[in-house]
């Protein structure tokens, strides 16, 4: 049964839907669930993975937190989703503030969000449509990578505006 | 029942991807590659498949791994994960393999790291339901058949113990409508089996006879999470105890022999045993800086260095869930990350400072102090963790500057860090000092990035007598340099480089040993990355092409396939 198995995946795969933002309820720095799926809807968002011990991830951030005040007023946030764990989430707040972050950012402990994406590499990135499909996925940082992310929000906006 | 069980999800996931309104992502991680652990070589070829599907509310997560062996753990093929959700707007329900925390995990933190072989995660249910607008309940149920478990300090494939246990919990959040504290109290009942060593009298036949027995420990833990939100700072807090009962009890056994005669001694037997931790993290961020203050007392079963040593012996030893904060940094930093303290929930106080500082929009500094070591042997176990040799003391302080600019990032960090292993007459003492010059990128144009690491260490090993007397020990020194270019995001090539000579007090010795491995990552296409590595490589922290990752030890060829659709 076991080899038969990424058969009918391939076959399944043949037929592929779209990718949609699984629903998941994430804590926010107060403590409190939050709903991705309410947060996303009705606007292009930027969502980043990221963990206090990831040196390209505090890299980015600099250039999140500017994509975020940028298109603000064009229905576009961002969303940073720390997967620290508990041994280390107690330092989320510390990195958050010396940034001045301003974008949103969740905690996702468990990594119940994370994990979906199969992926062990950070940070990682995905933008979201306002209904909660996913249209671009990025993994790491290099320098120039925020340019990238301007060019594919950009083609996010390009439909809303013509509708 | 498990082969009706895979089946319905084998042929559910194929046919669900086809109906209107799913969503799904699936992905292959496959690893092939050569291996040693204590001097002995091996061969491994581990491949995890994982599927999530999405149905409105529902949630299916799959993950099938077919390890021959696996980089760590046991050869295995069949399901590794299989999990099942319904996430409704104030209700959500999950079966299957669990993962979970209660406040920061002092009392019960379920966690699985394939990375490592670590997985302590139930099978079971857990019910999550929000209440009086504000406030949420969350219970859990389930078991777990094998948790296998290995010293802290071995490196063997095969683990020093077995153990099952049964849990069920409890945990509320009550956020007050302010905003300003919210207040997690939380219950854990446990019940765990693991086997121990035990020596009875055989009146039959007259003599003594060891056994290895099932030992039963019933469990509870209670405790509490507090966090206070001010303006420009945060106070988290938690306290909780444990209360354990044994069947067997815990007892210095020993035969004594008088004319004709043996009789079996059992010192100070045991059948209960009270633990208790507390954790404190401060955070205060003025408009200027941002500091971040951690305490910890983990006294979850203090225990002497040969009950420590003892693999059979799991029932006082902190509970497999009892992972709280570390209360130290996560290196980044190769070198670093290779001294860092391996902390010990069952035994251990200690505190961190941490002060960060934004200079301007490019420019940034960290100064971080650090101590821990274990608590008093006797008596009141103290406030303060203390340097003294015989309680495994450890301290880290170090700063860094960091720059990041549009086209030219560095960092500069310099640290010191004195580790001790304590042992019965003597101790073990390592300080090492740190260096690092050059952590830095520079990205030319749109397509290229070129990046180098420059680490640099140089360390004193030495042992001290309880007594004052220290015994003669010998210094090494430690660089690990990596040079990398990545082009246009897609392609990515890394030299790294690693030399140390023997850091051994017993063993030390004057020759210098390298490490030299080259490494080619390429992405094809969109989702599929491939990576190759060739030489010799002596494990650890590795950021090459944007992304940090830990690798493990090898040498040959190793070839690592990450494939998300």
């Amino acid at each position: 049964m076991m080899r038969i198995l990424p058969l009918l995946l391939i076959v399944a795969l043949s037929f592929g839907q779209e990718k949609n933002l699984p629903q998941v309820n994430l804590k926010d720095m107060k403590n409190k669930t939050q709903s991705l799926d309410k947060l996303v809807k009705g606007k292009v968002t930027l969502i980043n993975f990221w963990a206090t011990y990831c040196v390209p991830c505090r890299k980015e951030m600099k250039h999140l937190n500017r994509i975020n005040k940028t298109y603000s007023d064009q229905n576009v946030q961002v969303i940073g989703i720390s997967i620290d764990d508990s041994r280390t989430v107690g330092r989320v707040k510390s990195i958050v503030k010396s940034q001045k972050l301003e974008y949103t950012v969740l905690l996702d402990t468990e990594q119940k969000l994370y994990k979906n994406f199969n992926t062990t590499a950070m940070p990682f990135s995905i933008l979201v449509d306002a209904k909660g499909k996913i249209l671009w996925e990025h993994t790491g940082y290099l320098p120039g990578d925020e340019a990238q992310m301007e060019i594919e929000i950009k083609k996010a906006l390009a439909p809303v505006k013509k509708s | 029942m498990f082969f009706l069980l895979r089946a319905i999800i084998i042929l559910a996931i194929p046919l669900s991807l086809l109906a209107e309104g799913v969503s799904w992502n699936l992905g292959l991680k496959s690893n092939l590659g050569r291996g040693e652990q204590v001097g002995t070589d091996y061969n491994y070829f581990e491949n995890f498949i994982s599927g999530s599907i999405e149905v409105g509310l529902w949630h299916l997560d799959l993950s099938v791994e077919s390890s021959q062996p696996p980089e760590y753990g046991f050869e295995y093929q069949g399901v590794d994960r299989f999990f099942i959700s319904y996430i409704g707007n104030s209700r959500s329900l999950e079966i299957g393999d669990i993962s979970a925390v209660f406040g920061r995990g002092l009392a019960l933190n379920l966690d699985e790291n394939q990375a490592i072989d670590f997985d302590n995660e139930i099978m079971g249910l857990r019910f999550s339901s929000v209440f009086m607008e504000n406030h949420e309940i969350d219970l859990l149920a389930g078991f777990k058949k094998e948790y296998r478990f290995y010293s802290p300090s071995s490196d063997l494939r095969e683990p020093d113990g077995m153990a099952a246990y049964e849990l069920a919990g409890a945990e509320a959040t009550l956020n007050s409508e302010s905003g300003m504290w919210s207040l997690i109290p939380y219950l854990v009942a446990s019940r765990m089996e693991s086997d121990f060593v035990w020596q009875e009298l055989d009146s039959d036949r007259g003599l003594i006879v060891t056994d290895t027995v099932t030992q039963q420990m019933n469990a509870i833990q209670g405790g509490w999470g507090q966090s206070i939100y001010g303006e420009s700072w945060d106070l988290y807090l938690e306290y909780n105890k444990t209360w354990k009962a044994f069947d067997y009890p815990v007892a210095n056994q020993s035969i004594q022999h008088s004319e004709n005669v043996q009789s079996l001694i059992n010192d100070d037997p045991k059948y209960s045993q009270k633990g208790q931790s507390f954790n404190l993290q401060l955070n205060w961020f003025p408009d200027w800086f941002t500091t971040l203050f951690e305490y910890k007392r983990y006294l979850n079963g203090p225990e002497t260095s040969s009950q420590k040593r003892n693999p059979l012996l799991l029932a006082t030893k902190p509970l497999p869930w009892q992972m709280g904060p570390t209360g130290i940094r996560e290196h980044d930093i190769s070198l670093l990350g290779n001294v860092t303290h391996p902390v010990d929930y069952g035994d251990e106080l200690g505190w961190n400072l941490e002060v960060r500082k934004t200079l301007s929009d490019s420019w940034s500094v960290v100064l971080n102090g650090a101590q821990t070591s274990q608590s008093s042997p006797s008596g009141d176990a103290g406030i303060l963790p203390t340097q003294d040799l015989d309680r495994n003391p450890w301290q880290e302080y170090y700063a860094e500057f960091e720059y990041s600019g549009s086209s030219f990032y560095q960092r500069l960090l310099i640290a010191y860090t004195k580790s001790v292993l304590s042992g019965q007459s003597a101790a073990e003492v390592m300080e090492h000092y740190t260096l690092v010059p050059a952590y830095m990128s520079w990205h030319p144009n749109e397509s290229l990035v070129l990046s180098t690491v420059v680490e640099l260490q140089t360390s004193k090993v030495y042992g001290a007598l309880y007594s004052g007397d220290v015994l003669e020990g010998h210094r090494f020194q430690s660089g690990h340099f990596i040079v990398s270019a990545d082009y246009n995001h897609n392609y990515s090539t890394a030299i790294i480089w690693d030399t140390s000579n023997n850091p051994s007090l017993i063993t030390g010795d004057e020759d210098i040993q390298h490490w030299v491995s080259g490494e080619v990552s390429v992405k094809p296409l969109d989702g599929l990355w491939l990576r190759a590595s060739y030489g010799k490589e002596k494990g650890g922290v590795r950021c090459t092409g944007g992304v940090c990752r830990v690798l493990n030890p090898f040498e040959g060829f190793r070839l690592a396939l990450e494939w998300r659709l």
